[in-house]
């Protein structure tokens, strides 16, 4: 099969649906190829744009400030190379903010077009909480995840709540790391309680999951039966805010909250997701929809596998499924393919590479390392605020997100980067991967129209 | 100061199995292990419980491992199972060896209800397996027993208990207290409280594998192991469905058994002089294993490697011969001949051998003590073989899928039931928290409450939490709170527990991380330290005193 299209998205994952929503809103026609699902579908659901300075042990207070002193500081994050694309050094720093705050005013307002609701800004960080009661710096939260004054307000009493048969909370490790924290920080609630409830029509089932439940949740009934379960509980304990597993409605979490807060009276926060991630699902569907309903097509379970070049230019890429192969021709191109999980960046014991144009892989600093065997790109133990380097590779660019040869020359004119497969950061350690992703998406998605509109 | 008849040292395959033998025979026993249970060589060996494929050249040792097959079958059939095997032969060569295999082999075939060796066409090879190299001229087919070392080791402990026997863990013995020629006890120091404690006894066993010499030296006497490594590479996914061992590049003989949802392909053997408690596998030792199984199974290089497992060999101290002529028997060393009565020490052995190493050893110190009793171990069951056990019937009457009782069922035989019975009063302890196993939170709660794990990776030994495809990669999370209910933990001791477990688990992922590996690994940091952000809040891991400083 032979399609023609302005622009093609090879992934999509957050970048990739953010850039094909970006040129579909310049008002060109968009194909985006995807395997399947990537990082982002698995990810916790909340946007990180950047909740630690590389190398700080605070976390950043104020996104923008955060990734300005990262823009000054370290020369190869995407977020600085983005800068130096738009402005001359001296000034750069200020465009990295303006552009990451222009790609979060522009998405908050998409997305919610598509159905969900995004809360957050460069002004503030915002503290969420996870299945094992731990927070994290984050910037944009889906509404449900807000946790507003719990942190804050010491006459608050949070109920963290299980529900019987899935082990993702355990109410009881969860609120006493909850508390352990609040103590730490000196504000925040000095009650912290757990409740495990059960929901009777899932009872007999084996092996509970998190999608079942949000699947039950986003029923009218499902959400009786649990307020029915909740509310002598919830007045029993006086609880003010009642944190539930990240299971609240598979398709849109503002109703399941909605309705419970009015049914219990009190605020019900749902908590970051952990894979197989409900609310990771959520934001992916919702980009999805997003490119859809603006006229994007979507060609899912396709393997992009061969491209053609000409004059330095990418033509044409090939995929295949299961069933056919096809052919997409566009003037542009936007390579959005994810780190490992994604599968764009993939490694054997001779290396490192780019999967599907074989581009070289550097690390955060701009080191080749395509020739290292990948466990010497890691630390010796597991967890550490340093992370492992190996999580920092990937393809290099220019300021205008065009991959970059062994040479540092542009390889392809007409090709952008965006999202996990770029080199320069480890989102894990710095807490920036979605918002990495949004914002280059946006950057790449801007670029890609620009020169399809160029070619034209 | 407590007084006992027999200190051991060493919570071994051998070490428990001594202690077992201890108790039943009466004597006021001590176990102390400085780590867990099966935490040391024994943990990384491949189960395997040999008619001895590898020392045809010394028949009375493939005798001896024939009987203990057939003792080990008696008293703990419910840990042990029995693999097909095939020998694929690539080249005329390999025939000659095959045939004197196959007679030995057969000799004892019976004794140990296998059928004898029988040599396949590749046809017939094929159909059995395959994914064996068409290219192979013939193969050899028997049959393997294995038994679940950390079980094995486990239930010898709990038996012991169970006799009067104390077992502590987390307890190093670090000094041998010798008073005029003979032993009087021992000092160790416990790693969970800190403190320092004797305890006295008029033999001490030196059951430590490869740490012996260690212990030798401490009181004082001589001895002398020949350290061998060994490697092994995971795959993630059941790359074979029988055992299949070849030859290796340099001829030795290496092996691919089926593991549950995985796969053990090992081992190398190289002479090393690494710390025991510091072993990696090295880049050669992995290729060395791919490089030569694909030459009869080319698919292996397709699977995902999970890690890899290495331990040492404590051979006995035969030197200028390859380590394939050393014996694989043991000796008992009695240190009176060094000057220091009551100290015996292990070197050399087996998995297979340990309850007979137990019988040798635990007949001296018996004669020592002018105690005449038996030795009962080979009659008496391990705890949970009583009887036999209907999968079906259980699964029915608990509502647990059949799968998991049967897995269950692997592990502790007729305890299945007491862990059911759990449900009764708690219905969501049905819950799985390990989906690769799989293993629900009833057995994690049984196993808290009466087999004294203390770390996550304790938990793993007694349950196979973590140890499948993922390697904790989901169910750690899950599993910690469960640790911290059971153990009374405070959220930030579980987040030290929890960051432990996963250091632990990455140091045998670290060596062969490749491939489809990296995006799992992936998913680990996005979801410990990205989603939990557990290495910015959670606590630093200090080294432990004991633990190497990198
Ligand atoms: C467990 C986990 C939790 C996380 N939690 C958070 C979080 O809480 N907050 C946060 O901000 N970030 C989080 N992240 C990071 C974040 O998810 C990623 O950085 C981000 O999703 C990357 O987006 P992406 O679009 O670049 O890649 P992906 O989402 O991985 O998308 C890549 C896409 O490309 C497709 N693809 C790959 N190769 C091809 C090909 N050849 N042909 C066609 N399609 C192809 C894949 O199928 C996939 O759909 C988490 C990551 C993980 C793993
Ligand atoms: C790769 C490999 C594969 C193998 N495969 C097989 C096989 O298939 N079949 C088979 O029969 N055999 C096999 N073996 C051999 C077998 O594993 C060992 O011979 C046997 O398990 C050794 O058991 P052990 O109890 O003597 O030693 P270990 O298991 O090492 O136990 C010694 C214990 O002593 C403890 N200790 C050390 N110092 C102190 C101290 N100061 N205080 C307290 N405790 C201390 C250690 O923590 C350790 O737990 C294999 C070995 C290797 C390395």
């Amino acid at each position: 099969m032979q399609v023609e299209s302005d622009v093609v998205v090879i992934g999509g994952g957050m970048a990739g649906l953010v850039a094909a929503a970006v040129a579909l809103d310049a008002g060109l026609s968009v194909t985006v190829v995807t395997r399947g699902h990537g990082a982002t579908a698995s990810s916790s659901g909340a946007i990180d744009i950047l909740g630690y300075l590389p190398g700080a042990v605070l976390p950043v207070e104020i996104p923008a400030d955060g990734v300005h002193t990262l823009a000054m500081f370290h020369p190869w994050h995407p977020y600085t190379l983005i800068g130096l694309g738009t402005t001359d050094a001296g000034r750069s720093a200020d465009a990295s903010v303006a552009q990451v705050s222009d790609a979060i005013d522009w998405f908050r307002d998409r997305i919610s077009s598509a159905g969900l609701e995004i809360s957050g800004s460069v002004s503030e960080t915002q503290w969420p909480v996870s299945v094992l009661g731990t927070v994290k710096p984050t910037t944009l939260l889906q509404s449900s995840m807000v946790t507003g004054s719990m942190s804050t307000d010491a006459d608050a009493t949070v109920l963290f709540v299980g529900l019987r048969g899935l082990p993702d909370l355990n109410p009881r490790a969860a609120s006493s790391a909850y508390s352990e924290w609040c103590q730490s920080t000196g504000e925040g609630p000095h009650r912290v309680v757990g409740t495990v409830v059960e929901l009777r029509s899932l009872s007999q089932r084996q092996a509970l999951s998190s999608i079942e439940i949000a699947h039950h949740l986003d029923t009218d009934a499902g959400r009786t039966e649990l307020t029915d379960a909740l509310v002598p509980i919830v007045n029993n304990t006086g609880a003010t805010h009642v944190v539930l597993p990240p299971v609240m409605g598979v398709v849109d979490s503002h109703e399941a909250r909605e309705s419970l807060e009015t049914a219990l009276g009190c605020r019900v926060i749902e908590t970051l997701g952990v894979p197989p991630s409900v609310p990771g699902s959520r934001l992916q569907a919702a980009l999805e929809r997003m490119v859809v309903s603006m006229g994007g097509r979507l060609l899912k379970g396709h393997t992009v596998q061969d491209h053609r070049v000409t004059d330095g230019r990418i033509t044409e890429v090939t995929a295949r499924s299961r069933r056919r192969s096809v052919t997409v021709s566009a003037s542009a191109f936007v390579l959005a393919t994810g780190k490992f999980v994604g599968g764009g960046i993939v490694g054997d014991e001779t290396g490192l590479r780019e999967f599907l144009f074989g581009l070289p892989v550097f690390d955060a600093q701009r080191y080749l390392v395509g020739d290292e065997r990948p466990s010497h790109l890691t630390s010796v133990r597991s967890v550490t605020p340093t992370g492992h380097r190996v999580f920092a590779c990937g393809v290099g660019t220019d300021t205008m997100l065009r991959p970059v040869g062994v040479d540092g020359d542009v390889v392809y004119e007409n090709l952008f980067c965006a999202g996990a497969i770029l080199a320069g950061y480890n989102y894990q350690t710095e807490k920036s991967g979605l918002g990495v992703a949004l914002v280059t998406g946006h950057t790449a998605g801007t670029y890609a129209a620009r020169e399809t509109k160029e070619v034209m | 100061m407590n007084e006992y008849d027999v200190i051991v040292i060493g919570g071994g395959s051998t070490g428990t199995a001594v202690a077992r033998d201890c108790a039943l025979r009466g004597l006021k026993t001590l176990l102390l292990e400085r780590d867990d249970i099966a935490s040391g060589t024994v943990g990384t060996c491949a189960g395997m419980i040999s008619s001895g494929l590898k020392y045809m050249r010394e028949p009375h040792i493939v005798d001896m491992c024939s009987s203990e097959v057939v003792h080990l079958r008696h008293i703990a059939r419910h840990i042990v199972m029995k693999n097909p095997i095939l020998t694929p032969l690539i080249e005329m060569s390999d025939l000659s060896s095959g045939g004197n295999f196959a007679e030995e082999y057969s000799k004892r075939a019976a004794e140990r209800e296998v059928p004898p060796v029988m040599f396949l066409t590749p046809e017939d090879a094929l159909k059995i397996e395959p994914r064996l190299s068409p290219d192979i001229i013939a193969s050899l087919y028997f049959e393997e027993y294995f038994i679940d070392p950390f079980r094995l080791c486990l239930l010898q402990a709990l038996d012991a208990r169970n006799h009067g026997a104390d077992i502590r863990t987390y307890c190093e013995v670090t000094n041998i207290i010798v008073g005029q020629g003979e032993v009087t006890g021992v000092e160790f120091f416990d790693r969970l409280s800190g403190s320092i404690e004797r305890a006295s006894a008029r033999i001490v066993v030196n059951a430590t594998g490869p740490w012996a010499t260690r212990i030798a030296e401490i009181a004082g006497v001589p001895l002398q192991l020949r350290l061998n490594k060994g490697a092994h590479v995971i795959l993630d996914r059941r790359v074979v469905n029988v055992g299949v061992i070849a030859k290796a590049v340099d001829g030795r003989m290496i092996y691919l058994f089926p593991h549950e949802n995985t796969v053990l392909l090992g081992t190398t053997a190289l002479d090393t002089w690494e710390d025991p408690d510091n072993l990696t596998a090295s880049h050669d030792e992995i290729e060395y294993l791919l490089t030569s199984m694909s030459w009869v199974v080319p698919s292996v290089r397709e699977a995902r490697i999970i890690r890899t497992m290495e331990g040492v060999r404590p051979l006995v101290a035969q030197w200028k011969v390859p380590e394939d002529d050393v014996t694989r028997g043991y000796e008992v060393i009695d240190h009176e001949k060094d000057g220091v009565v009551g100290l015996y020490s292990f070197v050399g052995g087996k998995l297979v051998m340990c309850r007979r190493m137990a019988q040798t050893v635990t007949d001296l110190i018996c004669q020592r003590l002018g105690v005449d009793s038996e030795c009962l171990t080979h009659e008496r069951p391990l705890p949970g073989m009583e009887d036999d056990v209907d999968v079906l019937v259980l699964s029915r009457q608990y509502g647990v899928p059949a799968q998991t009782v049967q897995r269950m069922v692997a592990r502790r035989g007729t305890l299945t039931v007491r862990v059911l019975e759990l449900l009764s009063e708690n219905p969501s302890w049905r819950s799985t928290i390990c989906a690769c196993e799989p293993v629900i939170e009833a057995e994690l709660r049984y196993s808290l409450r009466e087999e004294f794990p203390q770390t996550l990776n304790d938990l793993r030994r007694r349950t196979r939490l973590g140890t499948g495809p993922c390697q904790s990669t989901y169910c750690a999370l899950r599993a910690a709170p469960i640790l911290a209910e059971e153990l009374d933990l405070s959220g930030r001791e579980a987040q030290t527990e929890l960051l432990r477990y996963l250091s632990e688990r990455w140091k045998g992922k670290r060596p062969s991380f490749r491939g489809d590996q990296l995006s799992q690994e992936e998913i680990v940091q996005g979801t410990y330290s990205c989603v939990l952000n557990l290495d910015r809040m959670g606590p630093s891991l200090e080294s432990q005193p004991w633990e190497e400083v990198e």
